[in-house]
């Protein structure tokens, strides 16, 4: 019977008994800060978004891998790194959150370019409620 | 009547041997127990096959998520990337601190998502992975009895009482988080819904020649829709505690006070074609 690992070898480290841990301090990474996306285009929102993800990949602040690119031609993404990614744009304007999951679009929450699209609706609504109070 | 699945070695093949043995039955069964001896260790196929029947298009009111989704809601395994070793009492400080800052991230990170997830509705009394870092879960600021429960595991290993050492960790200790127990609780002491979250209600951690075993007890088990997804993310929730804490892993223990193969959600004909693909997929495998 062929059977394998639900997660990446190694991801939760060897067993105690065999695991030598390193001597060296090496700086662990943070979690990267959006910008204040308030008064951003389209074109900088998919920047920054994508500026984002690129942080959380390189510097390995997650589990977040890179993935094939997305047909639409930004990074693909898990649904879970999306929601960070909604998470993180929220703080930066001062929001507790910015959409409601459940009324979005699920196939948006695949790529960064789909997220930027969900930030740039989400301030562009609460732009117009501004305007109107 | 009481059932229960003779252990296994993955979660597929328990999982499988549950939705066979409650089909089998009519469909429900209350207290079946299943035992998964390596948890983390499963069969892709399997599981490809419970996802492909979930994605069907079902009506919108059976509220089908991935194997993936569900297993997230126990533990969001895209959120932590830990160091390649586990926890030890010897551990220098420059490793201790990058575990620790990978824990840190792991619940920050979950915390910073906690108002977006709780804007579907399904959450909006938290998912179970917030009620175990942020107590009662729908809130950023409320108790860590994760984090508790691993600090209260490292001093037990750090004290080398990891042998024969059947004190139990409860997880759904006293009634309120603020006890000082070390446990996690999922449910609250009030609780008035009957059906609907939480399904799972208590977790229970058992130290035994060195291995953390991990006990799960749902008072509904949604055998189709749940079950696979919560296999899994309870055993990530077990391997992170284990890497945490210093221990190896044990084994994963559920006990289901009532199951059921959801007939009324998908009709009995679909869940025996289901039944079927699975038993082939366990053949292929």
């Amino acid at each position: 019977m062929v059977i394998s690992l639900a997660f990446p070898p190694g991801l939760f480290g060897a067993p105690p008994s065999s695991a030598p841990a390193p001597d060296t301090l090496t700086v662990a990474p943070q979690l990267p800060v959006c910008a204040n996306l308030r008064g951003f285009n389209r074109a900088e929102i998919d920047a920054e978004i994508a500026r984002l993800h690129q942080q959380l990949v390189t510097n390995g602040v997650f589990a977040a891998t890179e993935l094939p690119m997305h047909e639409d031609g930004s990074a693909a993404i898990k649904s879970q790194i999306a929601v960070w990614l909604l998470g993180a744009a929220a703080a930066a304007v001062g929001k507790k959150k910015l959409v409601a999951l459940s009324k979005v679009n699920k196939q948006k929450l695949f790529s960064t370019a789909g997220v930027s699209g969900l930030i740039c609706e989400a301030l562009g609504s609460a732009r117009a409620a501004d305007s109107a109070a | 009547m009481s059932d229960f699945i003779a252990p296994m070695e993955s979660l597929s093949e328990v999982w499988s041997a549950a939705l066979n043995r409650v089909h089998d039955g009519g469909g429900r069964t209350v207290h079946l127990g299943m035992t998964v001896t390596q948890p983390g260790i499963e069969i892709a196929g399997i599981r490809s096959v419970l996802d492909g029947f979930l994605a069907e298009g079902w009506p919108k009111k059976v509220n089908t998520q991935s194997v993936d989704t569900v297993a997230s809601t126990i533990f969001p395994l895209d959120l932590y990337r830990p160091a390649s070793y586990s926890w030890a009492p010897d551990l220098n400080i420059g490793a201790q601190a990058q575990l620790d800052s990978a824990k840190s991230r792991l619940f920050d990170g979950y915390l910073s998502m906690l108002p977006t997830l709780t804007s579907v509705r399904a959450n909006n009394r938290g998912t179970y992975f917030s009620r175990m870092i942020s107590w009662p879960g729908n809130e950023v600021g409320g108790p860590n009895q994760l984090e508790r429960c691993v600090q209260a595991l490292r001093v037990r290993r750090n004290a080398g009482t990891f042998s024969n050492n059947l004190q139990d960790l409860d997880l759904a200790a006293d009634s309120q988080a603020e006890a000082q127990s070390g446990g996690l609780q999922l449910t609250k002491a009030d609780e008035s819904r009957i059906f609907g979250f939480p399904c799972l209600v208590h977790i229970s951690l058992t130290i035994y020649k060195g291995k953390l075993n991990l006990m799960a007890v749902y008072r509904h088990q949604y055998l189709v829709t749940k079950a696979y997804g919560n296999l899994l993310g309870l055993s990530y929730l077990q391997h992170f505690i284990a890497q945490q804490s210093g221990f190896e892993v044990g084994e994963l223990a559920v006990q289901a006070t009532f199951a059921d193969v959801q007939y009324s959600d998908f009709t009995k004909v679909n869940i025996k074609r289901l039944v079927a693909e699975v038993a082939e997929a366990r053949s292929c495998a």
